[in-house]
């Protein structure tokens, strides 16, 4: 059997630490593909939470003129009524509301009311310019009922208001 | 054993020992070739340059080559039936002994010039010596203060630089003939194949023999070359013999030339500087790191050369600790980035998906799934807010409106809710309700359209039903 020299040992254990780095190297080879997937996956994942961020912010911006009036509560209806459709008494009938985000309330009211077109129109115009305004969700229009000139409707408005 | 490693020096010496003459010279890088001693092999006189020579090789600057006479020496190709190099190595030593006239545990012994063969075989020059001869040469050497690292076979040396010095045309049969003081040596090769050694030879007849006018030492010596000339393989018809000149005896060439067989093909020319080619030629082959021949190996090698081998096996195994140790660092670095990459990947993913989702516990791999429904609820409580920046049913209504109103259409009831219209009216004629429902159409509505025969009051009443997504 030969004998452990100096020069033996030494080329045995740099040897030993070729081996073990081709090893290593070879498993990290291995893996290399399945490891660059994770981190595209995560990449990706990183993407899309980056694209869903900005497309939410587009629609939060909806919120900030809401939240900078300084009357959170919209203006009564019958209010309105009395300035534009002078002698008529529309029926209102609230109806159920929903919740909205930071604290603000859908609130739907039901405005049943037998009017001149124009008269219509303007209560219709003041609502929406009211401030936060009522909006028009749902519409029943029948011409010449009761008289010729008159219209009757069937109106769903829909405001916000924060308590 | 094959050609060994021998250390890059920036000079070297060639000693030229002959029976009573010492030619020593130092080459170096660049060319220069000095004679430091050229006479009587004496001891004393030579002090001052053999311990130049000693010093230098202690210091590693320089190498001292010398040779070993072809008188004493023994070289021939061995021809193996083999191809693959490894295995025809093998087999050289069994191969060598049997054509050597002593046993082959006597010598030490050197293979040179390993290539495949003409035959599909494999071929080698062997050189031998016995070890008695290597040890006394050693010993004649060390008695002048000379310790020379590499002891070559003096033929291979001669070959190699007449080679370097005159470029050997293709047909032509070249004869390197050096003349001792006490012996002959020659060199024949061809210049087929790019200039091939054929055989090495030794003759114990030299200049103190030759010099006397006609010494029957001349004739004794033409006859011999002849005869070793006569037992080459045949050459080409009409080849040409080169014979080129060279050692402490070559001003005697004449007298030979006359003795030797002549004709028109034979020519005879003196290399430069005759006296000194073979120190020339020893120095300058150890200055190439050849050491093709080198004799002086086994327990007899030169301590440098063992330094340079032990250097040289340090060497391989410190680079390929630092190869292993580069490729596990690359491997384990390689590693350790993936995973805090990974981590940090994994660690922003997080965040931005609690900051999204508003929840602070989010499971591995679910961090999408949980901010898309987060999401979706958020943008179903703002979906009021949007619908009021935008509306939408007003909007339509002042244009289905304007519409009928352009179009001539009476518009008798109408209900509207952002997605479903239904409006049911009345025209003059049959075709005045299709413009509208193209403008309804432009509007995003997908739109059915009814209509009645006129009545009474010629007047067409249709229906006309529209959605929109």
């Amino acid at each position: 059997m030969s004998s452990l020299t100096p020069t033996r040992l030494r080329l045995g254990l740099a040897l030993a630490v070729a081996a073990a780095g081709g090893v290593c190297a070879l498993y990290a080879l291995g893996s290399l593909s399945d490891d660059l997937r994770k981190l595209e996956r995560k990449t990706a994942d990183l993407a899309t939470l980056r694209r869903l961020a900005a497309d939410h912010r587009g629609t939060q911006q909806a919120l900030a003129p809401f939240e900078a009036l300084t009357t959170k509560q919209p203006p009564s209806l019958t209010e309105l009524a009395a300035k534009t459709l002078p002698g008529i008494t529309p029926g209102f009938r609230q109806r159920e509301g929903q919740g909205a985000a930071n604290g603000w309330q859908a609130r739907r009211v039901e405005v049943k009311v037998d009017a001149p077109p124009a008269a219509l129109g303007a209560f219709l115009a003041a609502a929406g310019a009211a401030r936060p305004p009522w909006r028009l969700v749902e519409i029943d229009l029948v011409a010449g009922v009761p008289g010729p000139d008159t219209v009757r409707v069937t109106l769903l408005l829909e405001a916000l208001e924060k308590k | 054993m094959v050609s060994p490693s021998i250390p890059r020096c920036r000079a070297a010496y060639g000693a030229d020992l002959g029976r009573q003459r010492l030619v020593l010279v130092r080459a170096e890088r660049g060319g220069t070739v000095t004679t430091l001693w050229n006479g009587a092999a004496a001891a004393a006189p030579l002090q001052a340059a053999s311990a130049e020579v000693a010093a230098a090789g202690a210091a590693g600057r320089a190498l001292l080559a010398a040779a070993l006479p072809a008188t004493d020496a023994f070289a021939r190709w061995i021809e193996t039936p083999l191809v693959a190099a490894d295995k025809a190595q093998k087999v050289l030593p069994a191969l060598l002994d049997v054509q050597l006239p002593f046993p082959l545990e006597t010598c030490l012994y050197a293979f040179s010039q390993l290539r495949p063969g003409p035959a599909k075989n494999f071929r080698a020059l062997a050189c031998a010596a016995r070890r008695s001869d290597i040890e006394a040469r050693l010993a004649q050497l060390g008695a002048l203060g000379l310790d020379p690292a590499l002891l070559t076979h003096e033929g291979l040396v001669l070959w190699r630089q007449a080679q370097a010095e005159i470029p050997l045309a293709p047909a032509t049969l070249r004869v390197v003939a050096y003349l001792g003081d006490g012996r002959t040596t020659l060199a024949v090769g061809s210049g087929a194949g790019g200039g091939e050694l054929i055989s090495l030879h030794g003759i114990r007849l030299g200049a103190d023999e030759l010099a006397p006018p006609d010494a029957p030492a001349v004739r004794q010596w033409a006859s011999r070359v002849n005869q070793l000339l006569r037992a080459l393989p045949a050459g080409a018809e009409g080849e040409a013999v080169q014979w080129l000149w060279c050692g402490p005896g070559a001003e005697l060439a004449a007298p030979l030339e006359a003795a030797l067989a002549q004709g028109d093909r034979v020519h005879f020319k003196s290399l430069a500087e005759p006296a000194l080619f073979l120190a020339r030629a020893l120095a300058l082959a150890a200055l190439a790191g050849a050491a093709d021949g080198q004799l002086r190996s086994g327990d007899l090698t030169h301590p440098a050369l063992l330094a340079h081998i032990a250097t040289g096996h340090r060497r391989a195994a410190l680079n390929l600790l630092l190869a292993g140790g580069a490729l596990l660092a690359l491997a384990l670095g390689w590693q350790v980035w993936l995973q805090r990459t990974n981590d940090s990947l994994q660690a922003e993913l997080l965040a931005r998906a609690q900051e999204l989702s508003g929840k602070a516990n989010i499971q591995y791999g679910t961090e999408i799934a949980t901010v898309q429904a987060a999401l979706k609820q958020r943008a179903a409580e703002l979906q009021p807010f949007t619908a009021a920046l935008a509306p939408v049913v007003a909007r339509d209504l002042a244009a289905i409106l304007a519409a009928a109103r352009k179009d001539h259409v009476t518009v008798e009831a109408l209900s509207y809710s952002g997605t479903s219209l239904i409006i049911r009216g009345a025209t003059d004629d049959w075709n005045r309700c299709d413009p509208l429902a193209a403008e309804l159409r432009l509007l995003g509505f997908s739109i059915e359209l009814s209509r009645e025969e006129a009545g009474a009051d010629e007047l067409v009443r249709f229906t006309l039903k529209g959605t929109r997504r």
